[in-house]
């Protein structure tokens, strides 16, 4: 089976400083895929230079057998390639139907942007309610949902999730996962990136581990909770009580 | 998005000053016994009234520079060369005060106005700061332009300043206001501006904001206040600024308010600019090279003014660095700041990623 | 208080407010988008005013046509000054300040240069004045307040309500945001910057008839520009639109009282405390 997206040995840095070292990844069609690990692990980094914010070192990056390395975040958008970022980067004082406008400005989501719109609303019908109020008053649950539904305005057939439950009640975070679960119904793609290591090997078939930089394990979802460091490290089923929620 | 690069822990900031080598010294010494000897060996008045000049415009773009070191783009550093005139030309006309009395006096001035116009404004922002001191310019000489007629003479200025007297030195008799006194009185003003400003860029809390320019709160992070540095900094080329002010009244013995204008101002950002701001040397080398330009493109009238604007375009465009970093980058290809300033930005980058990183998961 | 005198300085300070927010709106959205203060732009407004004089008092063009040819030099003029120069300089205060510094030097010395150093005046458009009951306007003014509040309408719909407008404002809020939704960045920056100098030589254009042109009339208006957009709130366009308004309202009403030096001193210490008492100006929370 093809990858639609693949990397190999990529390295993303700030100046002279490295924070991604070598990785490889690949995504199969249709496949909810997870990466996981600890805080400043270098999960942004990774993601934001597939999504073209950042320039790798080196190394290339493909999406359906394009290098896309190096190409500026509204391009990879075009060819279908989503990334809704970490933190809602909402644009706070613009009106959420601003907001989802603006997720149909691209040329790939023109066609058919008024029905998708309808759609979005239905699917969301908090948002609806709210259309007029500026997206910096929504709660954050109410944010996230915004998020997703501008990205999914331009309809990507990658999308890329930056830690969608930061920060979220965990009532939400269910609602987030069960979006998940039917945009990869839908045929996306998902690489999911998240500290929240239950959600997201619930979610994913497979995942990868990243620490300090490098891409340290990966496996099926079956495979990963086998493993001892996993659980140790990420389920808390130890004597350690952090880290579950 | 900058996780990621919490790999140093928590160290201590080594000063990393900038390398004053034995042999720096030297020259700086050969420099200074050649430049106090000029007069006497024989430089013609031409010469003397060309080297006061760059000297003067040394010393205010060093005093911008320094300034300009911290983030702030500051264009009041004229107004306070016009305060310092004006107090000086006052005080000699109108109160008959000696050189002596006047000069202090214009210093102080200057900084008594520059206390009051450094609290309000060295907690701007850098754009707000700018339009701050740019008005701040304007609205002084529109001051020394109508108000108060009978003391600063509006539009006609002060004219009629006492020359300076003849000073007795080791024997000999120094008139000061002869070309060689006047070359003596500027050669002072710069030695003076090079060496204060120096000590105080190139301490250790300098080179560190040096580097953070563009982050008060990393460099607050690392407990230096910018806020206090910038007022040290400001302070000493506004008081600076007063003296160089002084000294060009004693020079011209007439000041007019459009002396201290916007052209003026403009001026100083085209010597540090096309010098290069990544080393003291940059604005030395920039006021010097244009001072000795200006005097050859006078002979072209407007065009000299153009040739300004033009060079400062071309300058940005293709020269990043200035004048200062063309050796260094026909040698190595060099970078914009000096090396033990990138070093010192990185430590303290570092410093202040990984405390913040540590602090954050000690909270979790 | 003398009423007539006081209509008499609220129609000079619309005509100001018009002129005003003309030019602020083009420094604020291109700080808004770019991060840079263009120093030149006031003299972009200068060579409006400059064009207007010949097209208009030597070639005898049309005024509307006048103003329109000003205009579309704008766009020409902005589109290359941001390929050529301002490109290298997004977010990059100091130097785009610096460049922008020696362009506006460049620009008013070679029209000093060619048209000379000293004011030259238009004739009236719209020849006569207007009275409603005491106070009595020229009709050139009357028809600068029109037009400008017309335009600044204008730019403001297309800002709030067009997809490109939309996109300036998504990218002044968000850059990195806006270009994972597909949005070029360096594109919509272009088309700020070249709508923002279209504004300022077609205010020049606009006002010609009635302050003389003079080379050195924009440095003064950049500053004007800067302390509207600063008090607006940096790159906030209603806030550059109610500032500007104060702005010219203040000056039209104070010129009756104070002379121009005084009411610059007087706003000066206004900027000064309204900086210290609010930093970020009426509606400012773009600021980066």
């Amino acid at each position: 089976m093809t990858s639609v997206l693949e990397l190999d040995a990529v390295t993303v840095g700030y100046g002279r400083l490295t924070a991604v070292r070598d990785a490889s990844l690949a995504i199969r069609q249709g496949e909810v895929v997870a990466l996981i690990g600890p805080n400043g692990a270098g999960k942004t980094t990774l993601v934001s230079a597939i999504a073209g914010l950042l320039r790798p070192i080196s190394g290339t990056i493909r999406f359906r057998g394009r290098d896309i390395t190096g190409m500026p975040a509204y391009r990879v958008l075009e060819l279908g390639l989503g990334l809704i970022p970490q933190g809602r980067q909402l644009f706070p004082d613009l009106s959420v139907a601003d907001n989802l406008l603006l997720g149909g400005y691209s040329r790939r989501a023109r066609p058919g942007r008024d029905s998708m719109l309808q759609k979005m609303l239905d699917r969301f019908p908090r948002l609806r309610e709210r259309l007029r109020q500026r997206a910096g008053q929504l709660s954050g649950g109410e944010q996230q949902m915004l998020t997703i539904a501008r990205t999914l305005m331009a309809r990507p057939e990658v999308l890329i999730l930056d830690e969608p439950s930061l920060g979220l009640a965990p009532k939400i975070v269910e609602e987030v996962a069960e979006i998940i679960q039917e945009i990869s119904q839908d045929g996306t793609s998902v690489l999911l990136v998240e500290q929240n290591v239950p959600m997201a090997l619930d979610l994913a078939s497979r995942a990868y581990v990243i620490e300090a930089g490098e891409i340290v394990d990966r496996g099926s979802r079956d495979e990963l909770l086998q493993r001892e460091s996993i659980t140790a490290a990420y389920l808390g089923i130890t004597d350690d009580p952090g880290g579950a929620p | 998005m900058c996780e990621g690069v919490e790999a140093t822990p928590p160290g201590k900031l080594t000063a990393g000053s900038l390398p004053l080598s034995a042999l720096g010294i030297t020259v700086a010494a050969v420099i200074c016994v050649a430049l106090l000897s000029f007069p006497s060996l024989g430089g013609n008045n031409y010469q003397l009234r060309v080297a006061s000049t760059l000297f003067f415009n040394v010393a205010l773009a060093v005093g911008f520079w320094a300034v300009y070191l911290t983030g702030l783009l500051n264009m009041t550093q004229i107004a306070f060369v016009g305060i310092g005139a004006y107090t000086t030309a006052a005080l000699a006309i109108h109160g008959h005060w000696s050189m002596w009395a006047a000069v202090p006096a214009s210093v102080v001035a200057a900084l008594v106005v520059g206390v009051v116009i450094g609290y309000a404004t060295l907690r701007l922002r850098g754009s707000y700061f700018f339009l701050v001191s740019f008005a701040f310019l304007e609205v002084t000489r529109l001051f020394f332009t109508s108000f108060f007629k009978d003391q600063f003479g509006g539009t006609n200025g002060l004219t009629g300043v006492p020359r300076p007297p003849v000073l007795p030195v080791l024997g000999a008799s120094v008139n000061l206001a002869s070309p060689s006194g006047y070359y003596y009185l500027t050669l002072g003003l710069m030695l003076l501006t090079v060496t204060l400003i120096w000590r105080i860029v190139s301490s250790r809390n300098g080179l560190v904001l040096r580097a953070l320019s563009q982050s008060d709160s990393l460099a607050e992070s690392v407990g230096i206040s910018s806020f206090r540095y910038r007022m040290l900094i400001f302070l000493t080329s506004t008081g600076l600024a007063g003296l160089a002010g002084s000294i060009y009244a004693y020079m011209n013995l007439v000041v007019f308010p459009t002396d201290f204008g916007l052209t003026r101002a403009v001026l100083v950002v085209v010597y540090t600019v096309v010098g290069g701001v990544g080393h003291i040397l940059g604005p030395m080398l920039g006021a010097s090279v244009i001072t000795v330009l200006g005097e050859w493109l006078r002979r072209f009238g407007t065009l000299e003014q153009l040739a300004y604007g033009l060079v400062l375009v071309v300058v940005m465009l293709f020269v990043q660095g200035g004048l200062v970093s063309v050796p260094g980058r026909i040698t190595k290809g060099s970078g914009r700041l000096p090396r033990s300033v990138a070093r010192t930005a990185w430590k303290v980058r570092l410093q202040a990623m990984s405390s913040a990183a540590w602090r954050r998961r000690r909270e979790e | 208080m003398d009423l007539t005198s006081l209509v008499q300085g609220g129609a000079s300070g619309a005509l100001l407010a018009s002129l005003y927010v003309l030019v602020a709106l083009g420094l604020t959205i291109e700080f808004s988008l770019l991060r840079i203060i263009n120093f030149a732009h006031g003299d972009f407004y200068m060579l409006g005013a400059v064009a207007a004089y010949y097209l208009f008092a030597e070639v005898a063009l049309p005024f509307p046509l006048v103003v329109v040819v000003a205009a579309v030099g704008g766009v020409i003029l902005g589109f290359l000054a941001e390929r050529t120069l301002f490109r290298r300089f997004h977010e990059d205060l100091l130097g785009a300040f610096v460049l922008s510094l020696g362009l506006a030097w460049v620009l008013e010395m070679a029209v000093v240069g060619k048209f000379g150093a000293y004011p030259k005046g238009l004739p009236p458009v719209v020849a006569g004045v207007s009275r409603f009951g005491q106070v009595a306007i020229s009709n050139d003014r009357i028809m600068v307040i029109v037009v400008g509040s017309l335009i600044v309408a204008a730019i403001s719909l297309y800002v709030t309500k067009s997809q490109v407008g939309r996109a300036m404002r998504a990218v002044a809020q968000n850059k990195d945001a806006a270009a994972l939704l597909g949005i070029n960045p360096v594109f919509v920056g272009t088309i700020g910057f070249v709508l923002g100098t279209a504004l300022a030589t077609l205010a020049g254009a606009l006002v010609s008839p009635i302050f003389s042109v003079d080379p050195q009339m924009g440095v003064g208006l950049t500053i004007k520009a800067f302390v509207i957009v600063i008090i607006g709130g940096m790159g906030s366009i209603p806030g550059a639109v109610l500032a500007g308004i104060l702005l010219g309202l203040f000056e039209g009403v104070g010129g009756i009282y104070v002379d121009n030096a005084q009411l610059a001193v007087l706003e000066f210490l206004v900027i000064i405390l309204f900086l210290i008492l609010r930093p970020k100006g009426i509606m400012g929370s773009a600021e980066a």
